[in-house]
């Protein structure tokens, strides 16, 4: 989550800086960022066989906070495929122009992500 | 093809591959928790057990999006490249699911073998039976699901694909 979260916000402000180095880095953060998102989901799926049938009902306000966080998940994935691509094809000379929009809604959706689980792990 | 070099590009395949196994992770867990049954699902599950599922489904999905992709220039949104891409996500996606459900019934004999609760009453003769069983019917049933979520995540796919060019036209 560090990585994934930390990188965003790193290159996001190189987009809106122009970077000369965006790019390069973008792509580096690509193939980490896909690491990451799949580490978590599995982390998860093990954390949640740890609950069993313990597993709070979804009418209680930890099982709307974890729809919802499932929720955001979903979403920072259908916005990461076309992200990296776009990458992929600024790496092959292609239009860069929207990545400063997309690495910025990546934080956005990771910082409440951050939140639900904080909210998710404390009660 | 794109894929050049690691350091200056991202092998396609692993973008591909691990959105296919988080989507259809994440898609299990929206369907099966609003019903409430993913806690009687998980309680046959332990934590390690879990994590070697999805890894094995990670592993296994890797390597057939490769497979699906080799020779392919995915990223030109060409009609034919696209048509041959549907083809083969139908053909690998049903390889997928056969090599999962081999997965899934090596981890549960595994376990069966080896957890203190059921060590005493493993048979090798069950265990034999269970493999035939489920080697012959279930591997139709996989290969069926499997080539359809295939066929799905391809799709979306090739919807990312066109979001991400229709992102570079408006901007």
């Amino acid at each position: 989550m560090a990585a994934t979260f930390g990188g965003a916000i790193l290159v996001t402000w190189l987009a809106l800086r122009r970077d000369d180095h965006l790019v390069a880095l973008a792509v580096r953060y690509e193939q980490v960022f896909w690491a990451g998102v799949g580490i978590l989901v599995m982390t998860g799926v093990g954390n949640l066989g740890a609950f069993g049938l313990g597993l709070p009902a979804p009418s209680t306000t930890w099982g709307a906070n974890f729809t919802a966080k499932l929720l955001f998940v979903a979403a920072l994935v259908a916005l990461s495929l076309p992200r990296s691509i776009l990458v992929v094809r600024s790496a092959a000379g292609g239009d860069r122009r929207p990545l400063p929009f997309l690495y910025g809604a990546t934080v956005a959706i990771l910082a409440v992500i951050v939140a639900l689980a904080t909210l998710l792990a404390h009660g | 093809m794109v894929e050049r070099d690691s350091t200056t590009t991202i092998p396609l395949w692993w973008v591909l591959g691990t959105f296919h196994t988080v989507a259809l992770g994440l898609a299990l867990l929206l369907l099966a928790y609003p019903g409430g049954g993913l806690g009687s699902l998980l309680s046959s599950l332990s934590t390690v057990s879990g994590i070697a599922l999805f890894g094995a489904l990670w592993a296994t999905t890797l390597f057939c999006t490769r497979q699906a992709l080799a020779g392919l220039d995915w990223l030109s949104d060409d009609p034919r490249a696209m048509g041959t891409f549907f083809w083969r996500v139908l053909r690998w996606g049903a390889v997928n699911g056969m090599l999962f459900l081999a997965t899934l019934i090596a981890v549960q004999l595994v376990t069966a073998a080896t957890a203190p609760a059921t060590r005493a009453t493993f048979q090798l003769a069950s265990a034999l039976f269970v493999v035939l069983l489920y080697g012959s019917f279930g591997t139709v049933f996989a290969a069926a699901i499997g080539a359809v979520i295939g066929v799905t995540l391809g799709a979306l796919d090739i919807v990312a694909l066109r979001v991400a060019r229709s992102l570079t036209r408006a901007g």
